[in-house]
């Protein structure tokens, strides 16, 4: 599985699959386990502000955003979406829009009754497309304002005629030939070609039309405005969608005649400004406890619960399922808190999901230790037979292809980070012109300005408009350099510089700009280009170190064989020498450095104080 | 330390005994199991996301079900058995139901039954569960494939093929893996002016993973300028709970910022603060470029904006006369009016408001409405904060940064205490309410309070439009 010399997959393969050392992830996995145990427990004063029921964005609203949001499908050809049915955008027209519609008949044929005018205007006012594109273009321009005119015939029968004109007005389209002089408003082209029963017969279709309308008076004017600037092309479809006969593919797509169907449809248009219906896909794949808890206590109980994990998670104790719970609940707060979320939790987001792929608890962790203790125990009761998995368990962290893999993805994900964050500034004219490192080192609410100090400063350097531009200018090319150049020369003999590049601007933003969290995660994330032997070096326990120590242990006792291999564990820098007395001796005996022998507690206490992994805790001894 | 290489099996640890790895996992599909029958027993709805008083228990049944599959796995990685447990205990936490009928798949809420341990009132939990499903069988193909697979080639191909297997399965974590990236390039190449495969990919493939595992960031910090950011002031208006009709309510104001660095700054890094400025820039969201209102609207929007008045005086005596002054108009005309994109008039706006309702409830009174207006802090450009004059060219007093006539104070309308946005035609919705610097800039902060302060040097539209004197200074 690990020998990737002769694999078929090239030097591709082996960049990603050849095995390595897994000291570097769980270094990682501590750091990493610590930012997101400070940002968690961040939290704490807050949690009901932002993942309670009431929060800033409260249940209501994730949950809708989160069940409702459409996915307007895109076709691959050259063919465009159409909407069934276009809504204005402004809410007290949308609003008007949709009370339209929700007072229409559920039954069709009564719809089709009470709109009959809108077929007929619409029939009336068709314009012909032909070869002269001169005449097809003023055809369109009659044919536009003549169904203008029609819209407006409806708001004067609606709303500014009395009824003495309205009786004018019949009086008037009765007339043969039609007498404009006769008629109290103007009467709209096509009406003039009908014949007096015709003209008769669609002021009726008129007046039944505005009967439609809503009461309120800026409402009219809303829906009448809408339907008068409705795009001219579609305004078939929009009769055919008010009055049930829109089909598309053999699908009804027109207003429900189902009450709840309607209910249900004008709602989700309300929200989203579309049909429900035509939307490819509704809501996001996201997932969070957060958005169905409403009690405060439950919600602290998880929150702290989840802190544990973290604990457990940073020290590296059942890690394998502590990364998966750490990933899922990491994302539970991402998810919910969808409008608190900056930079950094990408970031965290980013470093915990490739901590769980790899074996982030193999080295530098609790579950390191158990599993030497497990090999120390059966090495130390196979009395002296050798056992090959124990040996190899003690002699160190064993290379793996996953740990290859999980660094792998997260240098290549890094370089793309710098990648997309270069490129995407030399779209922006400040970049340019370098005074986008001004607008950084001022920002009044991110930035160091509220100090008087640091204002001071700044007001010394503007003194001189040629030092304030070498710095901005410099602070600008600093940081499209290292981001633009960074994936390109991270993987030369300029690793080290690169790295040091990154460290440097990612402690310019965090005092500069404030964000000292995001900078951690960034640093943390620059130690996967950090060879493991240089952690090994710099963190964990040199083997030889440390005074030498002798234990004597009768491994035919089972409380004797588990202390032995609790040292044995511990024994990183392979200070003690064990001797199996076999029965000759019972117990347990720890000869220190000063050549005494020691039993009971003060084996405990001796191996504290001289462990070289135990140093820290060596205060611990005067516990003991 | 030294490092060593792992080679054959007899150099891995002995795993744990399938059978102990069969009953953990076991116990993990008989809990989801349970969580499922007590719905069905309990009558828990099987439609719909109505809440049942037994969802939190069972819930909490089934997560703790697939976290002991989860625990299983992790005990023998290399067995399909732990796998197969996992992905068991996801399914029944997933549930189970019949097709939506034919015509009812735009349902929000199909109508049909379905059983499920994890509630259907946590469906968001239930897609969690949906993922765990196939990772459980991925996993459980992927190990049955390393244990039978060398031995089949082996006995089918030849012995020099055994390698192979173990290669097929890495070009399959490679085909992840690219998946994975081409998902982020996606991501990071999707903001507009998008590509043409970015968003076929972006929408066709990519989406659910990325937004399941968080992973759909476009990294452009700070790009392509880096701009100034914003506060949220938010006036929340009270009035006292009476208990006759007749009696006049007496009434009280409150401004709350958003952020306040000496209030926010809970933690010694500040996390509390920055995701309060996250707030502060999710209502800073714009119509699209290019949008053009609907000119009877626009035509309107500039009527009422020139009708609007605020009062001279707040604090007038009781019962003199109100006497009503106009609000000026900005000289740019680019940056008078600023529409948020819907999204943020129709959900973000009115949760705000309702968390700011629900926060400063008063006992004895009620909220009568809250005002928010959306602060733009524009970052002083380098001249002036010199104090360059270009007119004059001469240098005088540089500006303050937190000079208060850089705050664009925009007003995001008025909210009931449900987040009902009370009037959608007010004169001044999503207008500019301006700060005005009446004299000339002050040398130091010395002068500045020496001579009075913020009520000397400005006119605040912003509290007369509130009708609430603003905290300055």
């Amino acid at each position: 599985m690990n020998d990737q010399r002769q694999n078929i997959l090239g030097p591709i393969g082996r960049f990603f699959f050849s095995p390595t050392d897994p000291t570097t992830l769980g270094f990682i996995r501590i750091l990493t386990g610590l930012i997101v145990l400070y940002t968690h427990a961040a939290y704490t004063p807050d949690l009901l502000e932002f993942m309670g029921p009431n929060a800033w964005w409260d249940h209501h609203s994730g949950n809708k955003q989160r069940r409702e949001a459409p996915y307007i499908p895109i076709p691959i050809g050259w063919s465009e979406f159409t909407p069934t049915i276009r809504t204005d955008d402004v809410p007290q027209r949308r609003t008007a829009e949709i009370e339209f519609f929700r007072s229409l008949p559920l039954d069709p044929a009564q719809r089709k009754e009470q709109l009959r005018y809108l077929d007929t205007l619409i029939r009336a006012t068709q314009f012909e497309q032909t070869a002269d594109l001169r005449a097809s273009e003023v055809n369109y321009q009659k044919a536009f304002r003549s169904y203008n005119e029609g819209i407006n015939l409806v708001n004067s029968a609606a709303r500014v005629l009395t009824d003495e004109q309205k009786a004018r007005m019949r009086a008037a389209l009765g007339t043969e030939p039609f007498n404009e002089s006769l008629a109290p408003i103007h009467v709209p082209d096509f009406l003039r070609s009908f014949s007096p029963q015709q003209r008769m017969q669609v002021w009726e279709e008129v007046n039944q039309f505005s009967l439609a309308l809503p009461k309120d008076a800026d409402q009219q004017d809303y829906v009448l405005e809408w339907m008068a600037n409705y795009p001219f092309q579609w305004r078939t479809k929009l009769y055919q969608f008010l009055v049930g006969d829109l089909r598309v593919d053999g699908r009804d797509m027109s207003l429900p005649a189902d009450a709840l169907e309607r209910a249900e449809f004008l709602d989700f248009m309300d929200t989203w400004g579309g049909d429900t219906r035509q939307a490819e896909h509704k809501g996001t794949a996201v997932f969070s406890h957060w958005y169905h808890l409403t009690d405060s206590t439950t919600i602290y109980a998880f929150h702290f619960l989840f802190l544990g994990v973290c604990v457990l998670f940073t020290i590296g104790l059942w890690s394998r399922v502590t990364s998966v719970l750490v990933w899922t609940g990491t994302l539970c707060y991402i998810h919910r808190g969808q409008l608190i979320l900056f930079g950094q939790d990408t970031m965290q987001t980013i470093l915990i999901m490739y901590l769980m792929i790899g074996p982030c608890g193999a080295a530098l962790s609790i579950d390191a230790l158990l599993k030497r203790y497990r090999a120390a125990k059966a090495q130390l009761a196979a009395g002296g037979r050798p056992i090959a998995w124990a040996e190899q368990t003690l002699a160190g962290p064993v290379r793996s292809w996953l740990a290859n893999l999980a660094m792998r993805l997260l240098q290549v994900n890094f370089c793309l980070i710098y990648l997309s964050s270069g490129v995407s500034k030399l779209k922006g004219t400040t970049w340019w012109e370098h005074s986008a490192a001004w607008l950084t080192l001022s920002n009044p609410e991110f930035g160091l300005m509220r100090y008087p100090a640091y204002e001071w400063l700044m007001r010394l350097l503007v003194e001189s408009r040629l030092l304030m531009g070498i710095i901005a200018g410099s602070v600008t090319v600093f940081t499209l350099f290292v981001e633009l150049s960074f994936p390109l020369l991270i993987w030369t003999r300029l690793r080290p510089v690169m790295v040091c590049l990154s460290v440097m601007l990612h402690f310019g933003i965090g005092i500069i700009m404030g964000l000292t969290v995001f900078g951690l995660y960034m640093f943390t994330m620059a130690l996967g280009y950090f060879p493991s032997r240089l952690i090994r070096d710099r963190v964990c326990v040199t083997p030889g170190s440390g005074r030498k120590l002798i234990m004597r242990f009768d491994s035919r006792s089972p409380k004797a064989l588990r202390m032995a291999a609790r040292i044995k564990a511990l024994d990183l820098a392979g200070q003690v020498t064990f001797v199996d007395t076999a029965g000759h001796e019972g117990g347990v005996r720890l000869t220190g450095p000063d050549g005494e022998a020691r039993t009971g507690r003060e084996v405990t206490r001796t191996a504290l104080r001289e462990l070289s992994l135990l140093r820290p805790f060596r205060l611990m001894a005067s516990v003991f | 330390m030294t490092v060593t290489d792992a080679s054959p099996s007899d150099l891995h640890e002995p795993p744990v005994s399938a059978q102990r790895v069969l009953i953990v996992g076991l116990i993990g599909v008989g809990l989801a199991g349970v969580a499922m029958m007590l719905g069905l027993l309990l009558g828990a709805p099987r439609r719909g996301f109505d809440v049942h008083y037994a969802d939190g228990p069972r819930a909490l049944l089934a997560c703790v079900g697939l976290f002991i599959s989860g625990c299983a796995v992790s005990m023998r990685p290399g067995w399909f058995g732990g796998w197969l447990c996992a992905a068991g205990a996801a399914l029944l936490g997933y549930g189970v139901g019949w097709p939506r009928p034919a015509g009812t798949e735009w349902y929000l809420a199909p109508p049909r039954d379905w059983i499920a341990g994890v509630p259907n009132s946590w469906d968001s939990v239930q897609i969690y569960f949906f993922v765990a499903i196939f990772i459980g069988l991925i996993g459980t193909a992927w190990t049955l494939s390393l244990q039978y697979l060398p031995e089949l080639f082996k006995n089918v191909v030849g012995p020099k093929w055994t390698h192979v297997p173990r290669q097929m399965m890495f070009a399959v974590v490679m085909l992840g893996m690219a998946y994975h990236f081409a998902g982020i390039l996606s991501a990071v190449t999707s903001p507009p002016p998008t590509p043409y495969l970015t968003d076929h990919y972006w929408k066709r493939v990519a989406r659910p993973y990325l937004q399941f595992a968080y992973m759909n960031n476009a990294y452009q910090f700070y790009s392509p300028d880096p701009g100034p950011a914003c506060e949220i002031w938010i006036c929340v208006e009270y009035r006292k709970q009476t208990t006759s009709a007749d009696q006049v309510a007496e009434k009280e104001c409150v401004w709350e910022y958003i952020p306040k660095r000496a209030q926010h700054y809970k933690d010694p890094l500040g996390l509390a603060f920055y995701r309060r400025l996250s707030l502060t820039e999710n209502i800073a969201q714009y119509l699209a470029p290019g949008y053009i209102p609907l000119p009877a609207e626009q035509a309107k929007v500039y009527a009422r904006r020139d009708r609007a008045r605020v009062p001279e005086s707040i604090d007038r005596t009781a019962g003199a006369d109100e006497k009503l002054i106009v609000i000026p108009r900005s000289s740019r005309d680019d940056l008078e009016r600023r529409v948020p994109n819907d999204l943020v008039v129709r959900q973000v706006l009115p949760s705000y408001a309702h968390h700011i309702a629900e926060s400063y409830a008063r006992p004895g009174w009620d909220v009568r409405s809250v005002k928010i207006y959306r602060a733009l802090h524009v970052i002083c450009s380098m001249s002036e904060f010199h104090g360059w004059d270009t007119v004059s060219g001469t240098t005088k007093a540089g500006k303050d940064p937190y000079n208060a006539s850089y705050y664009l104070a925009y007003f995001q309308g008025e909210f009931d205490k449900n987040g009902r946005l009370v009037d959608p035609t007010d004169p001044m919705l999503y207008w500019l309410v301006p700060i005005i610097q009446d004299k000339e800039d002050w040398k130091d902060r010395d002068e500045y309070y020496e001579r009075g302060g913020f009520h000397h040097y400005f006119t605040d539209y912003v509290s007369r439009h509130a009708r609430c004197n603003r905290p300055v200074d």
